[in-house]
């Protein structure tokens, strides 16, 4: 007697736990029972399974009866013409949906040419391991395991439009590249996902060659006349936000130009965007420091201390100001009002991200690479016809990737770009290279995709022929204006008196035990002593007890915690972290008395 | 299928499903199904009662979801869309409109409908204002991006996911070798009855003794369980068993150690969970035990045959020496909008029944009379818990990272995330056999997509003609199981 787990209860038994598994298929497949319940049969158990939760994840597969699929051409024709639907043919039971249970029944056959007797299924397309991100990866079959999936990170990365209604949106920190392109070089997954209503990169002439020493490891050259022609070109937009809250006792924030008079006022040059009504002017050019929306709240910590302040109480502003190293020009203002009913302002910034040195690109298989050269036309390596490329990619970045799939994509690229065509490079079922070889013999270009190109800088014939060809390159968006920081002196950290850590905090970086070893090894003492002394602190120790004691720089007088005022100290200069550790040992119990000597005796 | 044909079934099934519809779909699922039911099961039952009852009820007989508007602070209501929402900084969520009921001594006094509060609705699905919307409509009118796939909230002006979870299949017996000391083998149960979420643990220790672990109920003898739920025959239990010819010895063994009187089984029981009555011990099993099975006495003897199917397929192991495939999708299933809504909506609704109950005492204590239904809901209640769980993504049972801001870094970006299924398992362990690519994972999850970093292989995407079942209904399990009863099926 065969169980039966229904949703793993135990709810009965029968004989022939095979025969009703598949009578139940059989039900399904007519129409009986829906198609997202599964039946299967454990021989090992002699269970039978029946799943009918709405979790689990299951596929569709062409059902096979003796070698034949079910699905027809037939079928498939009346799908293109959009007579049926896909639902329509497993109503008819011709296509089922399998969860990993039934499919441990099945022997699912990849085409149709191995179909024998025993196939239970036919797989409906050999992309059906991918998913769709990385269905887009041209000729993925070529390539690299490893290095697609590096290559999917950047299909998804790459700056576009990522909605098609970016102006109206608020988001914050978004780029978006215009004059972005559809892929020459595509596959069936750019269809199934709309991408091209929201494309994210650009077909860019591409020669393989390394070129001046600037496109080593991984590094790309880009034509200069490519970015001024508006290649690649990006802007980045941050908005700026501003509410006109409302506190209990009638005050309330305001939102206009604020007085001269107010608690916090910058200088009458940081207002000099704002209309009347406080806000920014849409079409000025703002820079750093400079207000985008004028605002002054009341002062707080107010109520109790309001009863003994006589007179007028200050406002604070309290203006939304561009960041640090960020300025643009003004795209956008909202005015409208907030959940609360408060008046809220949002005025959006939008600042060029032109191409500039540093910023990353990355073919769609995995080849990333940093603009090391913008480099001049005139200096850029030609061909006999005179096409200048826009990118140099250097060749040493292939052999140790083994991303061939780079090869066929440039020389399909190429074919595509001279032919007038799109090719499909969709993993196992994409064009082949002896095709796209012969149609770039029929244009009159070599099969290898070489051509003879001229240095553009001493203008002679190179005696190697380069491979040029056409890739789809992806911006992504590590670009170097949203990374420059710089910092001499600045803001420090209120426990060790140290820099501060990050962009946003006006950092510095850190100097690091490595590289402190390195200057070490230069022997630039000085330097090291400078970079070590930042956050000394001078401190009096009682010579008595070896303990740190208070001192009056203005008396210069000071007074020991346990020898009292007239104790005998001195005055040295630690760091302030080190001042902590004397703390924390104390709070410890331990004693850290401090023996000093002159610092001139021997 | 030759390439152009591979492409036309690949067409017309995202024509079909569209891009992720899982969100969509077991949202709207949550909306059809679960939320009614656990609506209509809230019990608010107030202490105070008016003259001439002796106790008043309140129930909820029936809830919908309005459609997402705006009330203004002048008062005005109008229809929301999500761009204004993502502007202002809004919540889009619409009202759920209760028909409630008050029961004087069984008997229904009066009826009302009334906005017991607010569920955040997902873009594109049946409840969002965008449905069914033309792409010009959409365009000029709602100033959508016509292509956008939609399946995630926005609350406060940001776009939220409930991100799809991997989790071990409920209710499923799983058998492994086991590592631990003086344990041969162990089989593990997550016992799912909705409400009651506990696993079971059942070891088979070094000495062949069988014990099973769930709660506060800790090692008890598996055999004198048995016996206690109601299964006194030795051939009986043999058989439910259907243990191999090699391992009966220890069945054998086990019922020797089991040969105790009612009375002191269920001692040692009291003593290993703390339990002192017996009648708590029995309520407590039924309870607890096999949740899923059944919560009253009459479901023990069913639990009893449960258990012993489940040695029995420790033993079926234990003679081969093999164990089931933990990493195997068979054994692991996928959590959507409609699991997660479930948990954080029950939590709201009985802390709505306690507030409401106590809404009811203060008024009729002062006014002896029956108050309008509106008085006694608090919308703030619902509103507020939803929203600050989805805003958060931290959910009763301190899970964390439930859901996540939607990326709109690029459109690949976006639609990536919304056909990203993660794994529970926590990233910083090693857990190499959870990470690995499994061969059940061929046509569900991408084989190449996963991140680079410490959480490698737990995150995953869904391939590309991976779906996620969220259609079944309860009537077509009915269905099924009439089917089975006509095929001859046995069934208890």
């Amino acid at each position: 007697m065969s169980l039966i787990l229904f949703d793993g209860k135990l709810v009965g038994e029968v004989d022939d736990g095979l025969k009703l598994v598949q009578k139940l298929r059989a039900k399904r497949r007519a129409g009986e029972i829906s198609p997202f319940i599964n039946f299967a049969y454990d021989n090992e158990e002699d269970v039978v399974i029946i799943n009918t939760t709405n979790d689990r994840i299951v596929r569709p597969l062409i059902v096979v009866e003796n070698g034949k699929p079910k699905v027809s051409k037939e079928d498939i024709q009346l799908l293109q013409q959009n007579k049926i639907t896909f639902m329509d043919l497993v109503k008819q039971g011709k296509i089922e949906f399998l969860d990993a249970d039934e499919e441990e029944n099945a022997y699912v056959a990849l085409s149709e040419e191995e179909l024998t007797p025993e196939h239970t299924h036919l797989e409906l397309s050999y992309i059906s391991i991918l998913g769709i991100p990385a269905s887009m990866i041209p000729f993925l079959n070529h390539s690299s395991a490893a290095r697609s999936i590096i290559g999917v990170k950047s299909v998804k990365q790459g700056l576009g439009l990522y909605a098609s209604n970016y102006l109206l949106r608020v988001d914050n920190d978004r780029f978006v590249a215009i004059d972005q392109q559809k892929p020459i070089v595509r596959t069936i997954a750019y269809d199934l996902a709309q991408a091209d209503k929201h494309p994210a990169g650009q077909n860019a002439v591409v020669a393989v060659v390394p070129y001046l020493g600037y496109n080593m490891d991984d590094a790309i050259i880009i034509n200069k006349a490519a970015v001024q022609r508006g290649m690649f070109r990006a802007f980045y937009f941050r908005p700026y936000k501003a509410e006109e809250m409302k506190y209990p006792g009638g005050r309330a924030d305001e939102i206009t130009i604020p007085d001269k008079d107010i608690s916090g006022y910058r200088s009458e040059y940081a207002y000099r965007h704002l209309d009347a009504d406080g806000i920014a002017r849409p079409g000025s050019i703002v820079e750093e420091g400079d207000v985008v929306i004028g605002r002054v709240s009341p002062p707080r910590f107010a109520s109790s201390i309001d009863k003994f302040r006589l007179g007028v109480v200050k406002k604070v502003e309290t203006s939304a100001v561009a960041k640090k190293g960020e300025g643009g020009v003004v795209d956008q203002c909202y005015i409208t009002t907030s959940q609360d009913g408060n008046k809220y302002v949002i005025v959006k910034i939008r600042e060029d991200r032109s191409v500039d040195m540093g910023d990353k690109f990355e073919l769609r298989e995995g080849q990333k690479g940093v603009v090391g050269m913008v480099l001049d036309p005139a200096d850029m390596p030609f061909t006999q016809s005179g096409i200048v490329p826009d990118i140099l990619f250097s060749p040493y970045s292939i052999p140790s990737r083994l991303t061939f799939s780079v090869i066929l994509e440039l020389l399909a690229g190429k074919s595509g770009a001279i032919n007038g065509k799109y090719y499909d490079a969709t993993p196992f079922t994409s064009i082949t290279e002896e095709e796209i070889r012969s149609e770039l013999i029929k244009a009159g270009f070599r099969d290898d995709g070489l051509e003879a190109m001229y240095n553009g800088i001493t203008g002679d014939l190179m005696k190697a022929r380069i491979f040029v060809g056409v890739g789809y390159y992806i911006r992504l968006k590590h670009v170097t204006k949203n990374k420059l920081q710089w910092r001499s002196r600045g803001p420090v950290q209120i426990l060790s008196r140290q820099p501060t850590e990050g962009k946003a905090k006006g950092g510095g970086l850190r100097l690091g035990e490595m590289e402190k070893d390195a200057i070490i090894a230069h022997g630039a003492a000085a330097v090291l002593q400078d970079k070590f002394s930042v956050d000394s602190i001078k401190v009096a120790v009682c010579t008595k007890c070896g303990l740190v004691g208070i001192y009056n720089f203005k008396n210069r007088t000071g007074s020991c915690p346990v020898h009292g005022d007239n104790a005998p100290m001195e005055l040295i200069e630690i760091p302030a972290p080190f001042n902590i550790l004397l703390n924390e040992m104390k709070s410890m119990g331990i004693y850290p008395r401090l023996i000093l000597g002159s610092k001139y005796e021997a | 299928m030759n390439p152009a044909q591979q492409y036309t079934l690949l067409k017309s099934f995202y024509a079909q499903f569209g891009y992720a519809p899982v969100h969509i779909k077991s949202f709207e699922r949550f909306v059809e199904d679960k939320m009614p039911r656990i609506a209509k099961s809230t019990e608010i039952a107030p202490k105070v009662t008016i003259p001439g009852y002796k106790s008043i009820s309140i129930k909820i007989d029936s809830v919908k979801l309005g459609k997402p508007e705006i009330r203004e602070k002048d008062g005005t209501i109008r229809l929301l869309y999500p761009m204004e929402c993502r502007i202002r900084d809004l919540t889009y969520s619409a009202p759920i409109i209760a028909n409630v009921s008050f029961i004087g001594d069984g008997e229904k006094l009066k009826q009302e409908e009334v906005v017991i509060g607010e569920l955040p609705v997902i873009v594109r699905s049946k409840y969002c204002n965008l449905y069914g919307m033309s792409r010009e409509n959409l365009i000029n009118k709602a100033r959508e991006d016509p292509d956008d796939p939609g399946g995630y909230f926005i609350i406060n002006g940001t776009e939220r996911l409930i991100m799809t979870t991997e989790d071990l299949a409920p209710n499923k017996i799983v058998v492994t070798k086991s590592t631990q000391e003086g344990i041969e083998y162990s089989a593990r149960i997550y016992a799912d009855a909705g409400s009651i979420k506990l696993p079971h643990t059942i070891i088979m220790a070094k000495n062949g003794q069988f014990y099973i672990t769930l709660g506060v109920f800790k090692k008890l003898h598996v055999m004198a369980l048995v016996k206690v739920l109601g299964i006194n025959n030795k051939e009986d239990v043999i058989s439910f068993t259907n243990a191999p010819e090699k391992a009966k010895w220890i069945l054998e063994a086990n019922w020797i150690e089991a040969d105790k009187e009612e009375k002191e089984i269920l001692e040692h029981f009291s003593k290993s969970s703390g339990i002192s009555k017996k009648r708590s011990i029995y309520s407590g099993l039924d309870n607890f035990l096999l949740p899923f099975l059944g919560q009253d006495s009459k479901s023990r003897v069913s639990k009893a045959i449960y258990i012993l199917y489940a040695v029995g397929r420790i033993l079926r192991h234990w003679v081969e020496g093999t164990e089931d495939d933990r990493d195997s999708y068979s054994n692991k299933r996928v959590h959507a909008e409609d699991y997660n809504l479930e948990i954080i909506f029950s939590t709201s609704m009985k802390a709505l029944a306690k507030d409401a109950a106590n809404a009811f005492n203060d008024i009729v204590q002062k006014q002896k009379k029956l108050p309008p239904a509106q008085y006694i809901f608090s919308q703030s209640v619902l509103v507020r818990r939803l929203l600050s769980s989805i805003s958060t993504g931290i959910w009763p049972g301190s899970r964390t990272g439930v859901t996540e801001q939607l990326s709109r870094g690029s459109f690949y970006d976006t639609l990536s995330y919304l056909r990203r299924v993660k794994s529970l398992i926590t990233s910083n362990r090693e857990n190499s056999s959870a990470r690995v690519l499994h061969g059940t994972h061929y046509g569900r999850l991408c084989i190449i997509e996963t991140p680079e970093d410490a959480s490698v292989g737990l995150v995953k995407n869904l391939a590309t003609l991976a779906y996620i079942v969220s259609d079944v209904e309860n009537k077509e399990r009915d269905q099924v199981e009439k089917l089975l009863k006509d095929e001859g099926v046995k069934l208890r």
